[in-house]
């Protein structure tokens, strides 16, 4: 309940701040005049870090993975076409990420609003965004993976194929070893010829 | 085998192969476990291809051994060598049928990257790959790290006395025991004890950080496949950095330098004799150049001014200094990264450390610490021989498990894998200048190729030209292999194509 407040709470703040003139700068990119926030990817923090270092960013994603909690804080990785960036926030915001991306699943697109680290001092000089605000784009999803018939078929006729062929080697290799039989077992003599 | 290859001569080396494979399809069952308990059924049908694969074809080679057969040592080398190719053509298959790779090309790279515990990747899309696959790309390291061939070995080959030369091809010449199965088993029950400590406290560990509990078990058990196997694969796109955690790194630190160091210093030491890891020629040598290297590369970040602090210089610096020395490649920036910040005076120490690796008998790539302790003692010695009179005598040691003569032929022996190793670095450096990347880039990412260490500054990346990607996985090979078989197999190529003519 709590945590659904505070994302309101969030939402309206962030709906606020996009009234005032940073929705053309999330289409370029570019730091609007006198704007403080800028929209940027994943690639545009790597390439551009030492010039973002510091400022404040605004970055949409996936949440992937899994939330990690650190007392009232917590990790969540977000990644967009280019990359991923931890995201240090607080625990009952994380809480409030239903999906992360995984196998399964599409994870939540967050929007995370906060300040961009090159290399964090607070956390070992880990590049990272510490959220000021965190909102919900788009909920996650199940992703289906049909299983496909053809490849079925496939794998059933290649499978008593190689059960059909260990079943020769096994006999080979019981006539090769049987002494009666007047062969050798391969390189029981460790013979050189070269 | 004769000086013209015969029809026998390629039937043995088939049928090795074979086996080989037969071994590879039985390790299947790791993944295919884990896509039944996962519920991926569509992966589960992908794996069950692969290992049927494996299996069928596998036995129709194995059953190409002729009765009569006398395998030879230059069979055991080149069926190495051509076992290495073999399975990285069969071990791809699951990475083709996942749809996370461009073409096949990438599907063979990342094999072939596993197995010889390199670990660069061109898989798209990572961080929503099934566990199951996963599992395999860990799995498939694991093996690399243990040795293909130890592990047909241990399992299906047997203990005959000719398979030594196939144990040697694959670049471990250290026998724990009189006998190549027993030496094989005992790195399989090595590996096997680390394992059960790893996982459990990279498991602890990762409930600890945050990771949920079934989450926290994948993540150890992925992340120690490939830390003892000084890998480099990780299970999210972000690498160790997905982590955000110095614990998690000092405990992946632990493993893959455990990982880096010889067989048989683990064994003597698990037996009792700890002192060895004072005395022994590989530690000393590793000691010493990751002192002098970490500095280096700790005088460049603080001269470019890369980090702020003294603990972000020493988590980034130290950890990038042992994965890159000890050949495992984890990382915890980006790779443009060192590109961007680093600075040539940082990334000149990192090449050199990757160049140099981790030790001989290990799951790590490089030149070896013990070429490099045994080439500096010959050094010292020729130095001593030139200011001591004339007729002087004394003896060249080294120790390794017992004390060994250090004779003019193994001197010969080890000066010349270190050029072929410069060599090829030389190689893949122009390589990756010709299709257009930076000098520095491309001979960051040409140690890290040459010495299996999986370290990327950017360049491996779907988008690489394909012949880059080609040579890249030829010197993989050829540098996990030590050259040894694949110099083998060139011979047995040219032979075989002088008899044609």
């Amino acid at each position: 309940m709590k945590s659904r407040r505070s994302l309101r709470a969030s939402a309206i703040l962030i709906a606020i701040i996009a009234s005032f003139g940073p929705a053309a700068m999330r289409v370029t990119g570019q730091e609007a005049p006198g704007a403080t926030i800028r929209a940027v990817s994943s690639i545009d923090m790597i390439e551009g870090a030492a010039l973002l270092d510091g400022s404040k960013v605004a970055f949409s994603g996936e949440a992937i993975g899994q939330a990690m909690e650190r007392g009232t804080m917590a990790w969540v990785n977000v990644g967009d076409s280019g990359g991923a960036i931890g995201v240090w926030m607080g625990a009952d915001v994380a809480a409030s990420i239903r999906v992360f991306g995984s196998y399964a699943f599409r994870g939540d697109t967050l929007r995370i609003t906060g300040t961009f680290h090159r290399a964090c001092s607070e956390h070992g000089g880990d590049m990272d965004i510490h959220a000021g605000l965190v909102e919900i784009l788009r909920t996650g999803e199940r992703v289906d993976h049909p299983l496909d018939t053809a490849r079925l078929a496939i794998a059933v006729a290649l499978s008593l194929a190689a059960a059909l062929a260990l079943l020769l080697l096994r006999a080979k290799d019981k006539r090769r070893h049987d002494p009666g039989s007047g062969s050798r077992q391969p390189g029981s003599d460790g013979f050189r010829e070269t | 085998m004769h000086n013209h290859p015969k029809a026998e001569d390629y039937l043995v080396i088939a049928s090795y192969a074979g086996r080989v494979a037969i071994g590879l399809g039985a390790t299947l069952a790791v993944p295919l476990l884990v896509a039944i308990v996962e519920g991926e059924w569509s992966v589960l049908v992908d794996l069950v291809i692969c290992a049927a694969a494996c299996l069928f074809s596998g036995a129709a080679l194995a059953m190409l051994m002729p009765d009569d057969a006398r395998p030879g040592w230059l069979h055991g080398m080149v069926a190495t060598a051509v076992s290495w190719l073999f399975v990285m053509l069969l071990a791809a298959i699951p990475y083709w049928l996942s749809g996370h790779y461009g073409s096949y090309i990438d599907c063979l790279f990342d094999a072939m990257s596993g197995f010889t515990t390199t670990g660069l990747t061109l898989v798209t899309d990572l961080d929503h790959l099934s566990a199951a696959l996963n599992t395999w790309r860990h799995v498939v390291t694991f093996i690399g790290g243990q040795g293909v061939v130890v592990l047909a070995l241990s399992f299906l080959i047997g203990g005959s006395a000719g398979n030594y030369e196939l144990y040697v091809g694959e670049a471990k010449d250290e026998r724990l025991f009189p006998s190549v199965l027993h030496t094989a088993k005992a790195i399989w029950k090595i590996s096997a004890a680390y394992f059960a400590v790893g996982v459990a406290t990279l498991w602890a560990t990762g409930i600890a950080i945050g990771l949920p509990v079934k989450a926290a078990f994948y993540h150890g058990a992925w992340i120690y496949l490939a830390a003892w196997s000084t890998g480099g694969f990780a299970p999210m796109s972000q690498n160790f950095l997905y982590y955000h955690s110095a614990a998690f790194d000092a405990v992946g630190v632990a493993f893959f330098v455990a990982g880096s160091l010889n067989f048989a210093l683990h064994h003597a030491v698990l037996t009792g004799n700890r002192r060895e890891m004072l005395k022994n020629v590989e530690t000393v040598s590793f000691f010493i150049t990751f002192i002098c290297l970490f500095s280096v590369i700790t005088a460049g970040l603080t001269r470019a001014g890369v980090y702020p602090g003294f603990v972000a210089l020493m988590r980034k610096g130290f950890f990038h200094a042992i994965s890159a020395h000890t050949t495992t490649g984890f990382m915890t920036v980006s790779a443009r990264q060192f590109s961007l910040e680093w600075g040539d005076l940082a990334l000149g120490g990192m090449v050199v450390a990757m160049m140099i690796g981790g030790s001989a008998s290990s799951t790590a790539g490089g030149i070896k610490g013990l070429r490099v302790g045994a080439i500096w003692l010959a050094m010292r010695q020729e130095i001593r021989r030139l200011l001591l009179p004339r007729g002087a005598v004394f003896t060249k040691k080294f120790h390794l498990i017992e004390d060994r003569f250090l004779g003019d032929e193994q001197i010969k022996g080890f000066a010349l894998v270190t050029a072929l190793y410069v060599g090829m670095w030389a190689l893949a450096t122009i390589a990756g200048m010709v299709a257009g990347y930076p000098a520095v880039d491309s001979a960051f990412e040409a140690a890290s190729v040459s010495g299996n260490v999986g370290l990327s500054i950017g360049i491996t990346s779907p988008s690489m030209p394909d012949f880059l990607k080609m040579a890249y996985i030829l010197i993989m090979w050829a540098g996990r292999l030590e050259f040894m078989a694949v110099l083998a197999l060139g011979g047995f190529v040219a032979a075989a194509v002088r008899r044609r003519r």
